[in-house]
């Protein structure tokens, strides 16, 4: 299985610093969930790792090779942009078929029959132009190619957020069908996450370029507590735990905690009259990511 | 979608409506359960999540696997999970109930007759 | 699960020939048509006496321009978003480059034999007005030479501004000045005319001698082909708007 790492990672534009000394490392044949707000670097991130972008700094590697202009890496690498990167451009060349015959002839692990498989339940038509294809077409045809592109490293950059919610059902589906009978890696990036969140295996938070926390998905789900009660208490049985976000309320206070809200702790709070409850990967999410200053 | 309560592993929900669904007889003893891939499909999630809530049921003696066959109910599971969940009745739904008609005051010998008039009338309908 | 083949690098120019290439003898063709056309029509009032084909081939070279364009700011982007290396793509450039030059000179080339067949049959006279490495338009060796120097120059020009404008606006802007440099010298050289549709010629350069000519022109070709490549080494690709 193909291990996609980033080492330290830093990419600029200009003054802005859009990835920022990121290290992660996607072991193979899981389906990753990138999360991330709005400008928090997904998709600089996903651009550097697959060879779309030079980093500033650090390394991007697949199998411990650098990505940046490695053909032996690249070609097993489809990162997929909402625009699908495909043959528009190219009169008369430019109609749905000729992009997927162009991936067919340039992917390396193309498939054509699962390919007009695809097309058809995404309601494509072939002899449509790319040019004249709605917003949610566009976004289908992205995820066709990344599908049946079948790399062993395949990343989709919030390319189905075109899609209308059946569409959006139905590359759930395929995506899981297909992962499932050729296992290999994927990566969803998201800032919308109580859709896709289940698709996920392991879960990558990013905030300004940094990396927050990257956990098994389930593992995750347990892993909020919110403690809600007199301030005083509250303070006092969260103290030396990472507190993610608070709230006052006159002389109440509400406290988001990461982290195992172990025996003794549990008994302290509820002997304090503390009212203990799970958190919702949705506001874990929030909550990580509400960091100082907010998106860069 | 089947909807998950997305405070809680998504595994543990799913093990829960499995046993929930031996108890109920739906799924009888000896019986196939979904296979993983069956029920990431059904339930559209990642296949290891669907593994891990089988994980849980095989470590809970709920289920029992037969290599390269399947996933099987096991035979004693139904009376085990009812005798568990008897347990738990008592601990989860009637010391809670004593509890609160203690504070609020009213006499557990009220409480009795109230149930057994409930389980006459439920009788007769 | 389909059989695994790992496309090469040539894949590239089959492509571009056989997408773009192809159509050029369509494109010439067309454009061969309403020069003869005009010609038509300019002849009802009055005699034709130069060669219209001379004035008609200072359009081609936008068109040479245009391809070497297209291939750094649409396919270098698609390519590498589809799996290829910057190296590879633009390994393959020079290659194409070549038959996108050749074939394109090669029908111009025609385009004056046709010419000169037709003028025979209509008795007129096919006179240059301007200077060329060529005093006829039948001298076919040094009318071909021409158009190559000529083409190879504005095919490479077109790809280093693209390129610029493809990495950065303003480097866009300044390449346009290294565009028009590189062109104009390649013109001077070969004569008055042909830096139409500029009327300025670089100073010591003009109408040099074939062999000095040649060699402008190829340097010429090859530092823009050089320049595109430091272009294109680490070339970010964009997102684009959908």
């Amino acid at each position: 299985m193909s291990i996609l790492e980033a080492r330290d990672l830093t990419l600029r534009y200009g003054k802005t610093t859009a990835v920022d000394r990121l290290s992660v490392r996607l072991d193979g044949g899981k389906i990753y969930g990138l999360l991330g707000r709005n400008g928090s670097g997904k998709t600089s991130l996903l651009s550097v790792l697959a060879g779309f972008r030079k980093a500033s700094g650090g390394e991007a590697l697949l199998d411990g090779d650098p990505v940046f202009e490695n053909r032996n890496a690249t070609r097993r690498i489809c990162l997929i942009r909402e625009t699908g990167d495909s043959v528009d451009d190219d009169w008369p060349y430019n109609r749905v078929r000729d992009a997927l015959a162009f991936a067919g002839e340039v992917r390396p692990y193309w498939d054509p029959t699962y390919a007009a498989g695809l097309t058809d339940r995404f309601e494509l038509s072939m002899g449509k132009r790319l040019g004249q294809l709605s917003r949610g077409q566009r976004a289908a045809l992205a995820c066709v190619l990344g599908l049946a592109s079948r790399a062993p490293v395949t990343l989709f950059d919030e390319c189905y957020l075109g899609l209308d919610a059946p569409s959006r059902y139905t590359f759930y589906d395929e995506l899981l069908k297909d992962f499932m009978e050729h296992p290999r890696t994927i990566v969803i990036s998201t800032h919308l996450i109580e859709e896709v969140s289940r698709l996920f295996e392991e879960v990558v938070v990013i905030h300004a370029g940094r990396l927050v926390v990257q956990e098994d998905a389930e593992e995750l789900r347990s892993r909020g507590t919110s403690v809600i009660g007199p301030a005083e208490a509250v303070d006092r049985v969260t103290s030396g735990l990472v507190v993610t976000g608070e709230k006052r309320l006159g002389p109440t206070k509400s406290a988001m905690v990461l982290g195992e809200f172990d025996g003794a702790r549990r008994t302290a709070a509820e002997e304090a009259g503390l009212e203990l409850g799970p958190v919702a990967l949705q506001d874990l999410f929030v909550h990580l990511t509400e960091g100082v200053g907010g998106p860069t | 979608m089947t909807s998950f309560s997305e405070d809680t592993p998504i595994y543990r929900q799913i093990a829960q409506r499995i046993k929930a669904d031996v108890l109920r007889g739906t799924l009888g003893p000896d019986e196939r359960v979904m296979s993983t891939n069956e029920l990431a499909e059904f339930y559209r999630i990642n296949p290891a999540t669907a593994a891990k809530a089988f994980q849980q049921l095989v470590e809970e003696d709920v289920i029992y696997k037969r290599r390269g066959i399947g996933m099987f109910v096991r035979p004693d599971a139904p009376s085990r999970l009812r005798r568990e969940h008897r347990d738990r009745f008592f601990a989860d739904v009637v010391r809670p109930m004593v509890v609160k008609a203690n504070t609020i005051g009213i006499p557990l010998s009220e409480v009795i007759d109230r149930i057994q008039q409930m389980a006459t009338e439920d009788d007769e309908s | 699960m389909s059989t695994i083949t790992h496309p090469r690098s040539s894949i590239i120019t089959r492509h571009r020939v056989e997408r773009e290439v192809v159509w050029m003898p369509v494109t010439i063709g067309v454009f061969a048509l309403v020069v003869a056309a005009i010609t038509a029509a300019v002849s009802v009032f009055g005699t034709v006496t130069t060669s219209a084909w001379e004035v008609a081939s200072q359009l081609p070279r936008f068109y040479a321009a245009g391809i070497g364009g297209y291939l750094m700011g649409v396919h270098l982007p698609l390519y590498i978003a589809h799996g290829f290396s910057r190296r590879e793509f633009m390994g393959q450039s020079p290659g194409y480059m070549l038959i996108v030059v050749t074939s394109l000179s090669l029908l111009m080339t025609l385009g004056y034999a046709l010419e000169s067949v037709l003028y025979g049959w209509l008795g007129w006279e096919q006179a240059l007005s301007n200077t060329h490495l060529f005093t006829e338009p039948t001298q076919y060796p040094l009318v071909l030479i021409e158009f190559l120097l000529l083409h190879a120059a504005w095919f490479t020009g077109g790809m280093v501004v693209i390129g610029a404008f493809y990495r950065d606006g303003r480097l866009g802007v300044a390449s346009i000045l290294v565009g028009l440099a590189a062109v104009l010298a390649v013109e001077s050289t070969l004569g008055s005319s042909a830096s139409a549709p500029f009327t300025v010629t670089v100073p010591g350069m003009s109408e040099l001698p074939v062999a000095q000519a040649v060699t402008v022109g190829v340097a010429v070709s090859a530092v823009l082909l050089a320049m595109s490549w430091l272009l294109a080494r680490d070339m970010p690709l964009r997102s684009k708007k959908s």
